[in-house]
């Protein structure tokens, strides 16, 4: 499946050319920024340090949360699975149903998909994120965790919109923001009800602390009667304090900027619903590889990664996409597993690039060793150790040059494709220096 | 306080900011405002005659209560829709609230754990369509900072 979505993707001229252009200009921001610090380094290691206590103390930080709320007057729960969330969404929105229900972006939404979920209940829901929207319209999911419709020239996105809308517009950005603008604008002056993610959530003070750029997140946060927060187990972090290491890490990493237009603080009260998956990252509690859950979804990796930027989002079949993509969807979607992990070159410039530090490429050697138990992976590394015995090793060749000429170059067909044939010595190196010397 | 990096921080976030002494802001907002429909958040007291609804109004005028030196990000009530809804943006800020560092801002969020507040660097803005940045996108296109001088 993996492997005839990356064939569809290649052949899409326009992709790669979208894609490099984009990542490469968010990269050259985000360097700019990096060097304007002096402790660019120091933050990271702090980072990593604050993250790895949260995930040790996940349950009592999450308990602070849920007694902060409750007493505002707010509404918590902890979800094991995305059925469960959907079901609490619907028992909460059921009031709201003839109004419009305004979104924002958020990852986990996209886990549990709640949009399309609600859809086809019948409710009248937009994403509000202008990415978002596009691909709503698009009617495909989004294949940047930062930038989700990264895939789309601006000629294709006018396509949609004049589809959509049925109303002509130019293909300049200027424009088809404006469109967004004002079609989103009245929805959300009558939504009665909004869902939201988080960027973090503050166990001290049972806050949500969200980033953004456009003031949709301002919007749907601050006009609905009810706001419903869809996050992760493991975004939360102790104290307000250890916040500021990851307002000055965030921005740069995910696009570029020193900082963001917007950052919302919000104690969760009595308006509010914070409701907190679990689902796979149980998996991953119970494992090795715990550092997976320090992630903070700038998409760093994402733009730094060469195989990212040639395939595109839609080839990894998961809503993560990229190099954390790999390593979440090896514990999320275990029937995809021994494929996604092929879609890495070992490169490393994702844990350069980590603004908290997460050994990825470590983690996707890692899982390649244990999913390379099939009986090709076992022949493979039997032969291994024949090989780098040296009689064998010279006798792999003795066999080779028994064949005849026209033979070998059959044998060889795909590596002299492009490549001059060069036969193998009769003798070998050790013999000729003998005969030599 | 550094005023020229102060002043670099600002330009790069994209606000307009003018330095005013006391006497002189009543005159000042009077000529932003000019002939534009106004909203004054409820936390300000200026009196400048009629006051259109928020969703109405073209001009939102509010108290931005710290500065950030080092990034021009100003610290705001949570839920302040001045500075969100009409197409301009009008912040109003004390000289002595200018701050060095982004922590220095947090901590003033940390005395005051029950309430909601925002940062606000620059107009509102989306590059989600070929990665060009485009002004405004939700929120206000333009930003503008008087700051008090004392």
């Amino acid at each position: 499946m993996i492997k005839e979505k990356i064939k569809a993707s290649l052949q899409k001229e326009t992709l790669k050319n979208n894609l490099w252009k984009a990542v490469k200009h968010t990269l050259l921001s985000r360097k700019k920024i990096v060097e304007s610090y002096s402790n660019w380094e120091e933050l990271r290691e702090k980072a990593f340090k604050i993250r790895k206590t949260s995930i040790e103390n996940l349950d009592k930080l999450w308990e602070g949360v849920k007694n902060k709320i409750q007493s505002r007057g707010g509404n918590f729960f902890i979800v094991e699975d995305e059925k469960e969330a959907l079901k609490i969404v619907e028992d909460i929105l059921e009031k709201h149903k003839n109004f419009p229900i305004v979104k924002s972006k958020s990852m986990v939404s996209e886990e549990v998909g709640i949009r399309e979920y609600l859809e086809k209940k019948g409710y009248e829901i937009y994403e509000t994120d202008l990415g978002e929207l596009i691909v709503q319209w698009e009617g495909k999911p989004p294949s940047h965790i930062t930038a989700p419709a990264i895939h789309l020239s601006r000629f294709e996105i006018a396509k949609i919109f004049e589809e959509k809308l049925n109303l002509k517009v130019s293909s300049e950005p200027e424009e088809l923001t404006k469109v967004a603008r004002e079609f989103l604008r009245e929805k959300f002056l009558k939504a009665k009800a909004s869902i939201v993610g988080a960027n973090f959530i503050l166990s001290e003070n049972g806050s949500l602390v969200l980033l953004e750029n456009e003031g949709n997140i301002r919007f749907c946060l601050n006009i609905p009667e009810e706001v419903i927060i869809l996050t992760g187990y493991e975004k939360i972090i102790p104290k307000i304090e250890d916040l500021i290491v990851f307002l000055k890490l965030l921005p740069p990493s995910a696009t570029g900027q020193l900082q963001n237009c917007y950052t919302s603080f919000v104690p969760l009260g009595k308006k509010h619903h914070l409701i907190v998956l679990k689902s796979f990252r149980e998996k991953i509690l119970n494992s090795e590889r715990k550092e997976i859950l320090y992630c903070i979804r700038c998409g760093a990796c994402i733009n730094t990664c060469p195989v990212f930027s040639t395939i595109g989002g839609h080839s990894y079949s998961s809503v993560y996409p990229g190099p954390i993509g790999l390593i979440l969807s090896f514990y999320n979607l275990p029937s995809l597993s021994g494929d996604i992990l092929n879609l890495c070159s070992l490169c490393f410039a994702c844990s350069e690039i980590c603004p908290v530090k997460i050994p990825i490429p470590e983690i996707i050697l890692k899982g390649r060793a244990s999913v390379g138990k099939g009986f090709l992976e076992r022949f493979i590394s039997k032969s291994s150790k024949i090989i780098s015995n040296r009689y064998f090793f010279n006798l792999t060749f003795k066999v080779y040059n028994f064949l005849p000429l026209f033979l070998k170059k059959i044998f060889m067909k795909k590596w002299i494709y492009n490549r001059n044939f060069l036969d193998v010595k009769r003798k070998d190196f050790f013999k000729l220096w003998k005969e030599r010397n | 306080m550094e005023r020229e990096k102060l002043e670099k921080s600002l330009k790069d976030a994209g606000i307009k900011f003018f330095w005013v002494e006391k006497e002189e802001l009543f005159q000042k907002i009077k000529d932003v405002v000019d002939e534009k429909r106004v909203f004054v958040s409820p936390t300000l007291k200026i009196d400048l005659g009629t006051y259109s609804p928020v969703q109405e109004a073209e001009v939102g005028i509010f108290e931005a209560m710290a500065l950030c030196e080092s990034t021009g990000t100003m610290l705001v009530e949570g839920e302040e829709l001045a500075s969100l809804v009409p197409p301009i943006s009008l912040a109003i800020l004390m000289e002595k609230n200018i701050r060095k560092d982004l922590s220095d801002i947090i901590d003033i969020i940390k005395e005051n754990p029950e309430k909601p507040f925002a940062f606000i660097t620059g107009p509102s803005r989306t590059a989600d369509i070929e990665k060009q940045v485009v002004i405004p996108a939700h929120g206000p296109k333009e930003l503008i900072l008087l700051i008090v001088k004392i």
